[in-house]
């Protein structure tokens, strides 16, 4: 329903009234699943490096204890 | 010294630049404006780029069990391992981003489609083949059979989950009378980022599946399997 005021309240321009309807429609719409995908990608890769550490670790322990 | 730095570090830098540049152009750059894709049609650029290289990690993964047939070398087995494992990773991750985009776009986080039924298809192939390997022991055994594994897998992956949903109808692009990549679909400044993206996340994934199969290697070692000579002729043992 506010698209339709802000369709009233925008003066044409060169824009046509349906391009301005589509410019305010999309707007930013559906950002926020391009940003919770970019998201699930980074802590992936933070879950994959913490991971590797821990094997790391381990085998740090283990080739540490080989020599005991 | 140079050079071996460069051969050593060169894709993985060339990778994650390509990466970090599409993650910024990504957002960056100004897309076609299409009804329910809305702005969410910027994750070409980064939900799409996870399968490809998903898809590319088990080729060469494939081409390593080969390897491993012909040589009967541990290093081609921990190789193509490692390359599952990542490929799995990219595999997940490419499942719940895709399920965020289906969440905006179709208005569910799942539905049953030829694609989608396809992917998890092939994701528990590999699965099976993670299950297949720790099954057994001896590593030699390990190795000779989770190779032929993964080749017969590859070549089921690939019919699963890209033509099957091919041959009926699908909502996802690519599918179907569904098309993903023609001319009226991918902008061209939309390839400009899409493409580098896919070659980076390619990079990366062989970058990380590299850091994966060295210390699988160390492993081996470790328990005394293999000489730690295996170490020094392994270097740019990555492809």
């Amino acid at each position: 329903m506010h698209c339709a005021v802000l369709w009233v309240a925008t003066p044409a321009k060169a824009q046509s009234l349906d391009e301005q309807a589509a410019a305010i429609l999309m707007g930013n719409e559906r950002l926020n699943a391009v940003i919770l995908v970019l998201l699930i990608i980074f802590a992936a890769l933070i879950v994959f490096l913490i991971l590797q550490e821990r094997k790391i670790k381990n085998l740090e322990k283990k080739i540490l204890k080989s020599y005991e | 010294m140079y050079k071996s730095m460069v051969a050593r570090y060169g894709y993985k830098l060339v990778g994650a630049a390509l990466v970090a540049y599409s993650v910024v152009m990504g957002l960056w750059i100004e897309v076609p404006q299409l009804p329910i894709l809305g702005q969410s049609i910027r994750n070409l650029f980064y939900h799409v780029p996870l399968w490809f290289s998903m898809t590319f990690l088990l080729m060469l993964s494939a081409g390593n069990s080969i390897r491993y047939l012909s040589s009967s070398d541990l290093r081609c087995d921990a190789l193509a391992a490692a390359q599952v494992r990542i490929a799995l990773w990219f595999g997940f991750v490419g499942m719940l981003t895709g399920m965020v985009w289906a969440r905006t776009t179709w208005g569910a986080w799942w539905v049953n489609d030829p694609k989608l039924l396809g992917a998890a298809a092939g994701i528990l192939f590999y699965l099976a083949y993670e299950v297949l390997r720790g099954a057994i022991d001896d590593a030699d055994r390990r190795a000779r059979i989770a190779a032929v594994t993964n080749i017969i897998f590859f070549c089921m992956f690939i019919p699963t989950i890209f033509i099957i949903p091919r041959l009926t109808d699908s909502l996802h692009p690519g599918s179907g009378g569904n098309p993903a990549f023609n001319i009226y679909d991918l902008d061209h400044r939309m390839r400009w980022v899409f493409y580098p993206a896919v070659v980076g996340w390619m990079l990366v994934g062989v970058w990380l599946a590299s850091l994966s199969a060295r210390l699988e290697l160390l492993h081996l070692i470790a328990a005394g399997i293999l000489n730690k000579s295996a170490l020094r002729s392994s270097s740019g043992h990555e492809g």
